[in-house]
Order: C-alpha cells, then structure tokens, then sequence
C-alpha cells in the first residue's frame, strides 16, 4: 500500500497541534483559546489565557494566525489593537517571524506567543 | 483524473508486465471538486495480494480484493480505482465487453462502500493512461484528459471527448517548430491566467496566438490611468469608462486567438474567494501573474493540492533613495509536485500571507499605525515583457520539453548585473504544501471573502450607472461588435 496521507488542516489540526503540548486549547467565543506562561516580563511564570480567531486559523498550518486575543488588561507599551469578539478582550497585531522553518509549527506558534506575552505590561 | 510522475511509475511498473501478459491492479483517488469538472487525484495504489488475482493472458481478480481496497478508502474518505493495462494498445484506450462489464460488476459496490463513484483506468503499452467515472445506473462516462505531474508534465486526451482543434492558417509558422503532435496537445490544454495585468495580460495574449484554444483569464481591479504605461491593449476610454482588467483581457484574447473555435474566459474575482478558487480547478495549468502573497498561497497549494501545476513569476525593481534605479530582478518558477514550493523558494512568507488575508495590506490606517512601508507600486512596462518571455519559457519547457528537458529550477535574471542564474532551492524538510500532495477536497482552507475584490466590483458598478460611463460602454460596445463581425467576414 503506497496511499500518499493528507495531513489535517485547519482548526481541527490547530487545536490538535496545541493539544500535544497541553496548552488546554478549547474553541468558545469564535476564538481557539489557549494556556501560554510567559517566560519573561511582567507575567512571567503566570499561566495567561490567549487566543485566536477560527478564520484565521482555518488556513493552518499554511498560514499562521496574525491577531492574538488577550483579555483586555493585558497590555503593551506599543501594540497595534482591534476588536475581539470575546467581551473584554482585545487583539493585538503581532506578526511570526521565518514561518515554516522550525521542526514543530506549534511549537514555534507558541513560542511566539510567549515572547510577545514577555513585552506585556 | 489526474497522478503525480511518482504514482504513474509504480502504476506502470505494476501494469506493465515483462511477460506481456495483461496485469490489473487498484488504487484510491481523491475528489478536486471544480466549478464545471471534478478531477480524480490518484492517491495510492492498492497492489494485489497473493490470490486475489490471476494473470492467464488477461487477468481477473476476486470480489474480496476490492471489498478490502474499497473499505480502505472508506477509511480513509477516498474513493476507488480499477486500473488494468493493454500491453498491446497505443494511446487513449476505448473498453472490451469484458472491461465494460467487469467495471460495471463493481461500480455498485464500490460507491456503497465509498460514497465515491468507481474510476476505470487503462494503461496503454506506451503509457498512456485513459479514464472513466462509473455510475452504477447510467453507465460510465469517459474522463476528458489524465494528467501526470510531478517535475514533468504529461497530459493524456480522450480524442472524442476533446478532439484536437485543427491547425490554421495563422499557426503554420509555430507548428513548424514543434510539429502537429504537439501543437494538437498543447492547443487543447485548458490554461488560467491568474492576474490580468502587466505581465499577465501579454502572456494570455501570447498564448491565444499561439492556438491554445481555452484560455481565461481572472482579476478583480479596474482599469485606471496609471495603469496605461503598462497595460496592452487598454485605452483612456477604457479607464474612464472604468472598465475591468478582465474585459480589456476578454477583449484582446477575442482580437488575438488564431484557433478556429476559441474558448475565452474571464472571471472578475480574485483567486482567494472560494468562487474564483473552485473555478481555477477547472484548468490543467495555472499561470500566476499576482503579486500579493495571499493569492500566490492559495495558487502555491493548489500546485500540490490539486496536481496542477502553477508557473509563477515576477519582477522586483529597487531604485535608488535619489530616485535612481538600482536594480531590477525578476524570477520565474515552475511549481509543482517535486519542485520546492514558494515558500520553500522564499517567494512567499506565511506571516504576510496571513496579514494579506486578514486584508491588513489595503489598510492605510493599518500601515501607518504599524509603521510599515506601503506596497511596492514600482513597474517598467520595458521591463515586464522580459518576465512574460521568462515565464513562457518556462512553460514551453515544461510541456514541449525540448530536447527531452523539462522545466528548468527557479531563474533569476538580475538587470544590473546582466546575469541569469539558475537557483539550486531544495525543499525545506518541513514544507508544509508537499504534504498537502494530492488533497483535493481535502486542501487548507486559505480562501474567504475578499473586501478589496468585493470593493472594485461594487465601485464599478456604481461608476457603470453614470450616464456618461453608460452612454460610452453602449457606443464602445457597438464598435466592438462591428469590429469582430468584420473580421469574421472578411477573407
């Protein structure tokens, strides 16, 4: 048998992914929402709940989602905001850098998402 | 129905026996769902085991040996494949009784246990792959052309279901430089050109005149002023009467093909609304004239996705702060099964592809917030042409491959430099299109609605209601009319 296996896409693949590294990942609001604890900065050691958008994950893994959804206390010294459909929170433009090139997309996704937690205030 | 090189070879060194007896085997597909055809993507074979079938000249198989490839592919949400070879037969392949009735034995069953219609395949002793859909009811319907893709492309057709166009008067001179053969495969290859602009347009035009008999041709934006230095074909009138990049395109196909019975489309959508993304299933070859990385992405993955292949490429110009110019690059690429992706190829980078498609990139408010530098608006319509004859180069390549060579790697041409490379780009260990191989149905979903696409229709529109803009679309129209009238009448 030599069947050529399609990968899952998607938010079912999203959440999936995040699941193997027991972020707790849930979809409620219109978001897939997610445990990450910052490393560094004001919330470091703290397990702060973050999200993203269903319609921006749908494309996973070959697009990365852009706006990370934070409750709205969570704040930056500069950050480019907009609306979240989660009341109180807000989402924040941050963009991945050298997507595709790490071993773990997950990782990598979640990494990046601890590294902009370390700038929060 | 459509394979990669890969699939095709182990298919053939299974069907086609030493012996020269007939050989049978089976094989899992999956569905590419088009606006007007569907493609059946070959996913895998299913190889016989031993006593579940028997080579005696020709060859039978027991109802157990499909039971367990059709509750494989359940498993799976693929559907089934019954390939046989005619180790004596040349080209497309028509069905013997005994073809027809033991495919039609296993139609019913096969669609029960799949929900997916049984696909009959032959091979042809000079590896020519004919196909057909089954339909437990009504019979079977023969497929119109199998593709195989991977580095090379081969494109079988079904005679009947898509007869070559006849060579004309006018393609005397490019049927000399490849023969008849060619030009009848290459004149019915059903080609989209994707970005009907600088570079995009001139190319659809080119291969109108070439013969190729359905070329079609998609973009969303509007003729504009600025865009004159560059556009072939569009005229002021045309900007002031605010028409469609794809009607001026749609206009010069019609004015340009030499095939007796041309087949010219044009879509004005964008390649990243579902709509324009399931019409572009519809083609065998896609060029890729866009420049924003969101519909690159979405041609990139259909490369993989739906084993068609994508020949992109594009023009970067860097001037000087003091408005000198620097540099112009421009590369070209053919991308498909085998060959590193554009992300691989850093053509594409996933972060701005999520940007484009969170539409960030027409967001001034945005941009400026962030601090970002605006979209490059740099263009020489001098230089455009060298990335068409690049581009097409690459397609003649792949399809003629003269001398037996097919595609080259990626090339880039560096202006200032005046030097061709040929980059030696290696897939990346973590591709994440390669996976995505023969999908199908099954691809990423990267398309969504798209506000700047849906903004130019409606901002046309509007202007359309102007009686100025009505009153000059009426007479353009009338002229145009009078004008292809006359070139069908005269000798």
């Amino acid at each position: 048998m030599t069947l050529n296996v399609t990968p899952v896409t998607g938010v079912e693949a999203f959440v999936a992914a995040l699941g193997a590294f027991d972020v707790g990942p849930v979809v409620e609001s219109g978001l897939v929402l997610y445990i990450v604890v910052p490393v560094s900065g004001a919330l470091a050691g703290k397990a702060v709940r973050t999200g993203v958008l269903l319609d921006e994950v749908a494309p996973w893994p070959t697009a990365p989602p852009h706006w990370i959804h934070l409750p709205g206390e969570i704040t930056f010294s500069a950050t480019n905001i907009s609306a979240s459909p989660k009341p109180g929170w807000r989402s924040h433009s941050r963009e991945i850098k050298c997507w595709g090139t790490a071993p773990s997309l997950a990782a990598a996704w979640l990494a990046h998402v601890r590294g902009v937690l370390g700038g929060a205030q | 129905m459509a394979m990669t090189t890969d699939l095709d070879a182990r298919g053939a060194e299974h069907l086609l026996r030493a012996d020269g007896q007939e050989e049978v085997c089976l094989a899992l597909y999956r569905p590419s769902t088009g606006s007007r055809r569907t493609t059946a993507l070959l996913a895998g074979l299913v190889l016989p085991l031993p006593g579940e079938r028997t080579v005696h000249g020709t060859a039978s198989f027991q109802g157990s040996y499909v039971v367990r490839a059709a509750s494989l592919a359940a498993a799976n949400d693929l559907g089934v494949a019954l390939l046989h070879s005619h180790p004596g037969g040349i080209g497309w392949q028509g069905m013997s009784r005994v073809d027809r009735d033991t495919e039609r034995s296993y139609a019913h069953v096969a669609e029960i246990i799949t929900g997916q219609p049984l696909i009959g395949m032959t091979l042809a002793g000079d590896r020519t792959w004919s196909a057909r859909t089954w339909d437990p009811d009504r019979g079977h319907r023969d497929a119109e052309s199998v593709r195989v893709v991977g580095p090379g492309f081969r494109i079988h057709w079904n005679n009947v279901v898509r007869p070559a166009p006849v060579v004309t008067n006018s393609q005397v001179r490019t049927v000399s430089a490849w023969g008849e053969a060619i030009q009848r495969d290459l004149a019915r290859l059903r080609i989209l050109v994707v970005g009907a602009g600088t570079v995009g347009l001139d190319l659809a035009i080119r291969l109108a005149q070439a013969g190729v008999q359905n070329v079609a041709v998609m973009d969303f934006d509007t003729v504009e002023e600025v865009n004159l230095d560059r556009l072939v074909t569009a005229t002021r009138l045309d900007a002031r009467l605010f028409r469609g990049k794809v009607y001026v395109a749609r206009r010069a196909l019609r004015a340009a093909t030499t095939t007796a019975i041309p087949e010219i489309e044009s879509f004005d959508l964008s390649v990243c609304e579902p709509d324009g993304e399931q019409l572009a299933l519809d083609y065998d070859i896609i060029f890729s004239c866009v420049d924003r990385p969101w519909p690159r992405a979405v041609l990139n993955q259909l490369a993989y996705s739906d084993l068609i292949p994508v020949i992109d490429g594009g023009l970067a110009i860097t001037p000087f702060a003091d408005h000198g110019m620097r540099n112009a690059t421009w590369r070209t690429h053919v991308i498909s099964p085998g060959r590193p992706c554009l992300m691989c190829n850093g053509q594409i980078d996933g972060a701005q592809v999520a940007r484009d498609r969170a539409g960030l990139f027409d967001d001034d408010a945005y941009i400026k917030r962030a601090g970002l530098d605006a979209p490059a608006r740099e263009n020489v319509s001098l230089l455009a042409p060298s990335v068409t004859a690049s581009m097409l180069s690459q397609f003649v390549s792949l399809v003629v491959a003269p001398g037996g060579l097919s595609a080259p790697s990626p090339l880039r041409y560096s202006l200032a430099t005046h030097t061709l490379e040929h980059l030696q780009v290696e897939s990346r260990a973590g591709c994440m299109y390669e996976p995505m191989t023969g999908a199908g149905d099954m691809r990423a979903k990267l398309t969504k609605a798209h506000a700047a696409a849906e903004a130019s229709r409606l901002a046309r529109a509007a202007n359309a209601r102007r009686p100025f803009v009505r009153l000059g679309r009426s007479a353009q129209n009338i002229l145009q009319r009078a004008s292809a009238a006359l070139q069908q009448t005269s000798p």
